[in-house]
């Protein structure tokens, strides 16, 4: 089974090329940095540690950038495609975790969620997006999944083009096309540099906040029709 | 003081002239003048026989008839600007799958 590891990096460059070292000294996957137009030095970091890279020519946002690895994972025919964020914020081990996971279920995607993670309002939040999106899953917002080819398949229509994030959309475009879903809890870091890239303002939640709403009415209304 | 029939009508061959140049230009896409080319026919038309509007407004139950051409306006506006937020978002679909390709075409060739 081929498996590939996809990380979508802006300005990353302090931590990506430790990443993909460890990654590369757990495991025998390919590991692919989709670089989403850093400003620093992002991209020859993780070359030099010898992911290969993919480089945007203009800012998509992660959910490009994973779509842009997706699309590489599909053409070289991967059967496994991972993602992972660039911030350090998953720990490598969980890699293990999530293919021991998908290898025995029978599930199309596996997410490595962590509920430790988050304070009250955000906690909060999720509560409500979990209930008006009707998905049944407690980490919407994890990068840490583990998707099968035929899920990249979907994921890589027009429907999910304009996407910013890989979260509620993302799960529900699977869910409305029938695929199975499941999580494995797993520890995550708290951020060693940088704040959260969505979170980053009372303004960005708030915008956040309308957007995903926004998409939970009109996708569950086509899921009806 | 002039009559308002010319400042109406002189507002309304402005208009159209203003777009004829635009197009002659080359700044207006021919597909999105047909709009363009509608709205100034229309203020010529009313512009030159403001009588129309005194005579259909009863007719659609409004009282005030230069209320009409408001609401006629805004109402062609807000149609005009959805259209415009449509094709940003096909636009902004399709430089998004450039981007996607082009970075995977850029990793072949290197």
């Amino acid at each position: 089974m081929k498996t590939i590891i996809i990380i979508p990096a802006r300005n990353e460059s302090s931590t990506i090329g430790n990443i993909v070292k460890k990654i590369k000294q757990i495991t025998s996957y390919e590991v692919i940095v989709v670089d989403d137009a850093s400003e620093d030095n992002t991209l020859e970091k993780a070359r030099e540690e010898g992911a290969v890279t993919l480089s945007l020519a203009i800012q998509l946002g992660a959910w490009g950038a994973t779509r842009t690895g997706f699309r590489y994972a599909l053409q070289n025919n991967y059967d496994y495609i991972i993602t992972m964020d660039a911030d350090g914020q998953h720990y490598t081990q969980s890699i293990h975790l999530l293919m021991t996971a998908m290898q025995s279920s029978d599930s199309d995607v596996i997410i490595g969620s962590s509920t430790q993670r988050g304070n009250q309002y955000k906690k909060l939040a999720w509560y409500i997006f979990r209930k008006i999106s009707l998905l049944n899953i407690i980490d919407i917002t994890s990068g840490l999944r583990i998707y099968n080819q035929s899920a990249i398949k979907v994921l890589l229509t027009d429907d999910t083009a304009l996407f910013n994030y890989q979260d509620i959309g993302v799960l529900l475009t699977l869910k409305n096309n029938g695929f199975r879903i499941s999580e494995v809890p797993v520890n995550m870091a708290c951020r060693s540099i940088g704040n959260s890239k969505i979170f980053n303002s009372w303004f960005a939640i708030l915008k956040y906040l309308m957007y995903t709403f926004i998409l939970c009415i009109v996708k569950i209304k086509r899921s009806k029709f | 003081m002039i009559s308002y029939r010319l400042t109406s009508c002189l507002l309304g061959f402005l208009l159209a002239f203003i777009i004829v140049i635009l197009i002659r230009r080359g700044h207006l896409h021919i597909m999105h003048s047909i709009w363009w080319f509608f709205i100034g026919l229309m203020s010529i038309i009313f512009g030159s026989f403001p009588w129309l509007i005194d005579w259909i407004a009863p007719i659609l139950g409004i009282h005030y008839p230069p209320n009409l051409i408001l609401i006629g306006f805004v109402f062609l506006f807000i149609i005009k600007l959805l259209k415009l937020d449509i094709e940003r978002s096909e636009q902004d679909l399709k430089i998004r799958t450039l981007t996607e390709r082009l970075a995977i075409l850029e990793e072949k060739l290197a």
